[in-house]
């Protein structure tokens, strides 16, 4: 079936298995290798683009990026796009105010479990507009 | 699953007049963007299954519980914002823009045009300003039913209603706009059956 | 007001409606297709993982695959016009586009989309 050299061309880069990455993107990718074959092909893609860049940063957000591989990649596509919208807001604050929003992040994370859930499940009384019944 | 073909046709067809349908809710275009990206994320990513002729109803549905959620997010949202701009520099809010405000201006601004592509500019303004004013539930009614070209039932299940509320929706939601361009003297002009205005080439 | 009367009324609105779309923003036209191609993405996405599970069973997935190749080409032309947008929206920012740089912030990445804490952010906006 000649048409599908095609198909498998355009996705050879997101189709590789683990054992065909190089060795950097071993290093880099490495939290990633007992999952990396389960991993949709697009979501592959993504995290080689992670694996490229990844040089370009310095070693502590290195040591982060690492960490946080493993929750990034078990995030919904909805969830990751939702956060690389917040992370480009995050990203145009001034300093003292991406401080302030590490610091609330961390008394949130101290916050006991059930508080948190509980901010979780209510319901916010924001519904300012009588936009949603009438 | 559909293909790849027949989701694109789908959103491309839909896609100006969903902005336009949120942006009345919402009235803020940027945020409305952000809705209808979501909404076509969530159709393509959890119902792209479904035949396409579901499609409409589907799509309508999304876009109600992601509007649902921005209500629900507003604060969050604005939290970004709040954040950043009490320090100051505030640029994030320079770019929100009030189509009722750009309509007017619009109005204002235009003194060369020719006398009727003005007069049906501003009847569509008059017409988008009440369309804004509509309960949200008429407001959705109508656009689907009239200007989605959806029938009653499919209305009906994508707004989780019954047939009976989505023809009450729809004539309450004409009876307004009838009423909102007989008040600004327009009934003529936007129901009167001859448009030579509009072939006469303006 | 009958319900004929009713429908032409709506008819002529919609109309009005209508032919108002051709008055949008460049930029927001740019932005909807930027939209339209990001869900194509997602659908791709879907579409792909479905021939992957699928491979082992190849031959009763034969219809699956073959609508999947017969788009394989309007595919490499979406993913090239959306790259082509997606540069153009990249010029002014930052270089920290990624990704990895998401990862590397000073935020994780769940704090970008944890409901609870931003919520309890916004209690604690309003008690201030």
């Amino acid at each position: 079936m000649p048409s599908n050299a095609h198909v498998i061309a355009k996705s050879e880069k997101s189709e590789k298995t683990w054992a065909e990455l190089t060795d950097n993107q071993h290093k880099v990718l490495a939290p990633l290798a007992s999952e990396w074959d389960t991993l949709r092909p697009w979501q592959r893609e993504k995290m080689l683009d992670i694996a490229h860049d990844y040089p370009k940063m310095d070693s502590k957000k290195q040591e982060l990026v690492q960490r946080r591989l493993n929750r990034w990649s078990r995030m919904t596509p909805y969830e990751r796009e939702n956060a690389r919208k917040n992370y480009q807001k995050f990203q145009s604050m001034p300093q003292a105010k991406k401080d302030e929003l590490r610091k609330k992040w961390k008394e949130y994370k101290q916050l006991p479990q059930n508080q948190r859930d509980t901010l979780m499940r209510e319901h916010p009384e924001i519904y300012k507009d009588q936009e949603l019944e009438n | 699953m559909a293909t790849v073909q027949e989701l694109s046709n789908f959103l491309a067809q839909v896609e100006r007049r969903a902005f336009k349908q949120v942006a009345y809710a919402v009235r803020d275009d940027h945020a409305a963007l952000d809705i209808v990206q979501d909404a076509m994320l969530k159709l393509a990513e959890n119902y792209s299954s479904r035949p396409p002729a579901e499609y409409p109803m589907l799509f309508q549905r999304i876009l109600q519980n992601t509007m649902k959620d921005f209500w629900r997010r507003q604060k969050v949202r604005n939290l970004w914002t709040t954040l950043f701009s009490s320090f100051g520099s505030g640029s994030e809010d320079d770019d929100e823009v009030d189509i009722l405000e750009t309509l007017e201006s619009d109005d204002y601004d235009d003194a060369d045009e020719p006398q009727a592509q003005l007069e049906q500019k501003q009847t569509i303004a008059i017409i988008e300003e009440a369309l804004q004013k509509l309960p949200a539930r008429q407001r959705e009614a109508f656009i689907m039913r009239y200007w989605e070209d959806m029938d009653v039932a499919e209305t009906a299940s994508a707004m989780g209603c019954s047939e009976g509320s989505v023809k009450t929706h729809c004539s309450r939601a004409v009876h307004s706009l009838a009423l909102m361009l007989e008040k600004h003297d327009l009934t003529k002009r936007v129901l009167e059956k001859k448009e030579g205005r509009d072939e006469s080439g303006t | 007001m009958n319900q004929e009367h009713e429908t032409e009324t709506a008819e002529r609105i919609v109309k009005l409606l209508e032919k108002n779309l051709d008055t949008l923003d460049g930029e927001v036209l740019a932005r909807l297709k930027l939209a339209r191609n990001k869900a194509l993405e997602a659908h791709t996405e879907n579409l792909t993982t479905s021939v992957g599970s699928s491979l082992a069973s190849y031959f009763g997935h034969y219809v699956r695959q073959h609508r999947v190749i017969s788009s394989a080409a309007l595919l490499c032309s979406l993913v090239f016009v959306g790259f082509i947008v997606s540069q153009q929206y990249i010029g002014q920012e930052t270089v920290e586009q990624g990704d990895a740089f998401l990862l590397g912030s000073e935020l994780p990445p769940e704090a970008y989309v944890d409901e609870g804490f931003n919520k309890w952010l916004a209690q604690d906006i309003n008690q201030q």
